[in-house]
């Protein structure tokens, strides 16, 4: 109890570099996520004009997609994609496609037999990206309408010829209505930038402390102590890992505030929560390494810089993908922060949760904790060590 | 028997820095661990906190054997450090209440115990200070505070007067010997003969980690011949004068420096009479006279062959 006591009130002498790191990366954070986010006022002729990667994924066979892609294709770059799960969320990743389109099987059937229950076209996209979005309510009016169409009496291919000689007629209202109830994916955004406090939080609330406490002298006080050894590290460890939940309730805050408290709604929360977590042991170990190999304030303060830079940088957390070249991405993929972005795109995209997805989620977040355990391992063996050499 | 080491061997690579030492500390004893710097005291002291592992020999405390896990042993041993061990980012209250945390559990006990280790180094004022901005002496005081406060029955003081205030060093020695009146057996080591033989009631000598003499400081002056060291101030003396002086019984060295006669003189009666009436004699002024008693620095320069001091 002493020590873990002890682990805040030296936390508290070090407020002043930790408020420092959080208001650097809330600045940076919001900044970035309100200027990413989807802003329905501006640009809309210039978006209209940006030409999409679209992939129709037919498995229906029947006329209506052919219909929808002839009515897409004009202003869109229809490619043609086998439906591999895997293989479109990495192009969407990597946007090389901006949204998938999946016609299931029966869906025609679905829309002209009253007695069949309605089906849904199933979507990937990339989250909070305009363009996708647009698309979409372009979309969801073209169906709307061909049900209409399909109710007074049309076949399907009429129904489709007349929508395509409207196609210059379409509104601009919808889209803004539209706009609004995307404005969630500011969350991504914002939570793309999580490992930056992660890790210099982290690092600095853990390498700091732990450089202190374990000072030669005062430790050899702590040493000729009755408190045992056990002791002492469950008060450390008690210490880091509240420490720890501090830092990812402050995220959950400030998630809250920024979604407006939707977040707590969102299918996708849990699973942020998960991917969060897995970044937050990463950094714990990463602070503990720091603060065992570190000899003074100076060399935590170099290797909060270097490291939390480095690793946000290649990681994919500053800079988004499309800029890497093929060497960067490939020295990227040994990077847990890039694993931890690769992630949270990815869960940012979703609807609903997926077999394939969760597959995704469970081996990349355990991919970032295997790299967590590796650095907790190797500092427990430096201080293995360095305990037979100074005995 | 509180503390009892046999054979104790220390090696830093090649360095033997404690060869077959051996040390006995009863209940109840100041004991002073005499040595010049660099003759293993420090390694001694952390030899007996099990903090260094050593090469050979054997060490108990309280009868069991020493080893980092003996931490009945420890609840009873208050540490004082050569070294200031205090965490700068606390204050001095904080500070003394985590270390005497880390042997007395209990809130209340415990806030009794750091009130009087603060009234005890009298560093009252100064509670919500921290370390940086206590002087020299106050800092010292705090050391011990953080040491003591836990009312230990062994309580070792490794150099706790280094860079001290004459003042704060006198305030830091009548404490000790105040806790060893509450009961406390003090084990203090110095490279100032004057402090060990001020408070000590039993003193080892150490040179090159062994131990080269033991005893109370009059058993330890009783090993040499010195009996007083007699200076007298003149302002020229002949070279023939210094040779009688010479001459004289019990005389055992003679130097004339700087105008100041100093005569060393085995144990005897009627030094001071016979040196006073040869220069009488030869009619040479002289003003101040002094007698010396051996100092324990005259001890270790009759074993040794150096000063304590270098
Ligand atoms: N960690 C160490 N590594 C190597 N040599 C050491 C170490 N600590 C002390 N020594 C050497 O051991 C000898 C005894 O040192 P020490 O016990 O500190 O003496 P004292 O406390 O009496 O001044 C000295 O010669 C010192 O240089
Ligand atoms: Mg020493």
């Amino acid at each position: 109890m002493q020590v873990f006591k002890l682990y805040f009130k030296l936390l508290r002498s070090n407020k002043g570099i930790l408020i420092m790191y959080f208001a650097i990366f809330l600045t940076v954070a919001l900044v970035i996520s309100n200027a990413q986010s989807v802003d329905g006022n501006n640009n809309q002729e210039a978006m209209k004009e940006e030409i999409l990667t679209i992939t129709i994924i037919d498995e229906d066979q029947k006329s209506f997609g052919n219909g929808l892609k002839e009515y897409f294709s004009s202003g869109n770059d229809i490619v043609d994609m086998e439906y591999d799960e895997q293989k479109i969320l990495d192009k969407l990743y990597w946007r090389k496609l901006d949204y998938a389109l999946v016609i299931p099987k029966g869906f025609e059937e679905s829309l002209l037999d009253e007695d069949v229950k309605d089906m849904t076209l199933k979507c990937m996209k990339v989250p909070g990206y305009f363009d996708a979005s647009f698309f979409e309510s372009e979309l969801s009016l073209y169906t709307s309408k061909l049900t209409s169409l399909l109710k007074a009496g049309y076949s399907v291919e009429d129904a489709q010829k007349q929508l395509l000689d409207l196609q210059d007629e379409q509104t601009k209202v919808e889209l803004a209505t539209f706009v609004n109830a995307n404005q969630n994916d500011k969350s991504t955004t914002f939570l793309a930038y999580v490992p930056y406090l992660f890790i210099t939080l982290g690092m600095n609330g853990i390498g700091l402390i732990l450089l202190t406490f374990n000072a030669p002298l005062v430790r050899a006080r702590m040493e000729c102590s009755s408190t045992t050894m056990k002791t002492r590290i469950a008060g450390l460890v008690g210490g880091i890992l509240l420490y720890g939940m501090l830092l990812m309730v402050t995220v959950i805050v400030v998630v809250a505030i920024v979604s407006k408290g939707r977040i707590f709604m969102d299918v996708r929360f849990p699973y942020f929560l998960i991917n969060m977590f897995g970044m937050l042991l990463f950094s714990l170990s990463l602070g503990f390494f720091t603060g065992t190999i570190a000899k003074n304030q100076d060399a935590v303060n170099g290797l909060v810089n270097v490291l939390s830079i480095g690793l946000c940088f290649l990681g994919g957390v500053f800079v988004p993908y499309e800029f890497f070249g093929d060497a960067v991405l490939k020295v990227a993929k040994f990077v847990p922060t890039y694993w931890y972005a690769v992630t949270n795109t990815k869960i940012g995209a979703m609807t609903e949760m997926t077999s394939g997805l969760a597959n995704d989620i469970f081996w990349q977040v355990g991919l970032v904790l295997g790299y967590a355990l590796v650095i907790f391992s190797v500092t427990i063996v430096i201080i293995a060590n360095r305990r037979k050499q100074t005995a | 028997m509180v503390v009892k080491i046999e054979n104790l061997v220390k090696r830093y690579g090649d360095l033997v820095a404690l060869d077959h030492f051996n040390l006995e500390i009863e209940e109840g004893e100041v004991f002073g661990l005499l040595g010049p710097n660099g003759s293993g005291k420090s390694t001694t002291i952390n030899c007996l906190l099990a903090l260094l592992e050593y090469d050979k020999g054997t060490i108990e405390v309280f009868g069991e054997e020493m080893t980092p896990t003996s931490y009945e042993s420890k609840k009873n041993i208050g540490v004082i450090m050569q070294n200031v061990a205090v965490f700068d980012e606390l204050t001095v209250y904080e500070n003394i209440d985590y270390f005497c945390g880390l042997y007395i559990k209990d809130k209340n006990e415990r806030k009794k115990l750091v009130e009087e280790a603060i009234e005890f180094v009298e560093l009252q004022d100064y509670r919500k200070f921290r370390p940086k901005k206590l002087s020299g002496g106050l800092l010292r005081r705090l050391n011990i505070a953080c040491g003591i406060a836990h009312k230990p029955k062994l309580i070792i003081l490794d150099e706790p007067t280094v860079a001290v205030d004459p003042q704060s060093r006198n305030k830091i020695l009548e404490g000790i010997q105040k806790l060893n009146q509450e009961g406390a057996t003090v084990i203090y080591t110095s490279h100032y003969m004057e402090e060990v033989e001020q408070i000590c009631t039993r003193i080892a000598i150490m040179d090159k980690g062994k131990n080269i003499a033991l005893g109370t400081k009059d058993e330890l002056k009783g090993m040499i011949d010195l009996g007083e060291t007699i200076s007298v101030e003149i302002l020229e003396l002949p070279e023939a004068v210094k040779e009688e002086i010479a001459h004289l019984p019990h005389v055992m060295n003679v130097t004339y420096e700087n105008h100041l006669l100093k005569v060393r003189f085995s144990k005897g009666k009627h030094n001071l009479i016979r040196l006073l009436d040869v220069l009488k004699e030869k009619e040479i002024g002289f003003a101040g006279v002094h007698s010396e008693l051996p100092t324990l620095n005259d001890v270790f320069l009759e074993i040794t062959g150096k000063e304590l001091r270098d």
